[in-house]
């Protein structure tokens, strides 16, 4: 294995090495919420180290696309769209909450393997039904999550200036 | 304190139609992408510490 490296579950003992993705609000999720989002069971963090440092994190958590039942007019209109499909109004999702990747290793690919990795355990014996990968993407990040196959989930959001993140989806029944 | 994780948005009117009609395209990744996300992964799994 490439200089020891290891992916670990952060615990509330765990103490982080230094860690710069070069975005402030990443940085500081993982220092002082990542522990409080896994004591109230809202969010894993995994942390990819060697033995003096953290290369990147990433915080995954169930999730659901949902489509809103009480909009009749648009279930009328996908009904006579597309006839011969089955149409569900929610589909089981997991969700990359944060990923970050430490400013010196962010020519590695390492976001895109861990993506890849999400993907491809979602797919495989996979333990519950999980239709989508979802993230919750910093605008900066939009780019490398479209090169990554995601789509925006409501386009309007990364129009919206008042946004900082923006909700991409891929569909994972893609790579069966 | 950190910008809390957004939950995901309900859809309704435009984009949900145009999530029903992005699945109806029934896309499929290519046997490249599909060898490339394996291998990624591979090499992510070969670094676990533990059961994923």
């Amino acid at each position: 294995m490439q200089d020891n490296r290891r992916i670990v579950r952060l615990t509330q003992e765990h103490v982080l090495k230094p860690f710069d993705c070069g975005n402030a609000d990443l940085n500081d999720f993982l220092l002082n919420d990542a522990k409080a989002y896994a004591s109230h069971l809202l969010a894993v963090t995994y942390l990819l180290e060697n033995d003096t440092e953290l290369l990147a994190f990433f915080s995954v958590s169930n999730d659901r696309i949902s489509i809103n039942e009480s909009d009749k007019a648009t279930w009328r209109k996908i009904k006579k769209e597309f006839p011969h499909s089955k149409h569900r109004s929610d589909y089981p999702a997991v969700k990359i909450g944060r990923l970050g990747v430490d400013a010196k290793h962010q020519k590695e690919h390492l976001g895109r393997l861990i993506i890849n990795f999400v993907k491809d355990t979602f797919i495989t014996n996979n333990r519950t039904g999980c239709a989508f990968v979802t993230v919750d993407a910093l605008k900066e990040a939009i780019p490398f999550y479209q090169k990554n196959g995601f789509k925006f989930l409501k386009p309007s959001e990364a129009e919206n200036t008042e946004k900082d993140t923006v909700s991409m989806y891929y569909d994972l029944t893609q790579l069966l | 304190m950190a910008k809390p994780i957004e939950a995901t948005p309900v859809l309704e009117g435009n984009d949900a139609f145009a999530f029903f009609a992005e699945m109806e395209k029934k896309e499929k990744a290519s046997k490249e992408e599909k060898e490339r996300v394996k291998a990624d992964a591979d090499i992510i799994r070969a670094m676990l510490t533990f059961a994923f």
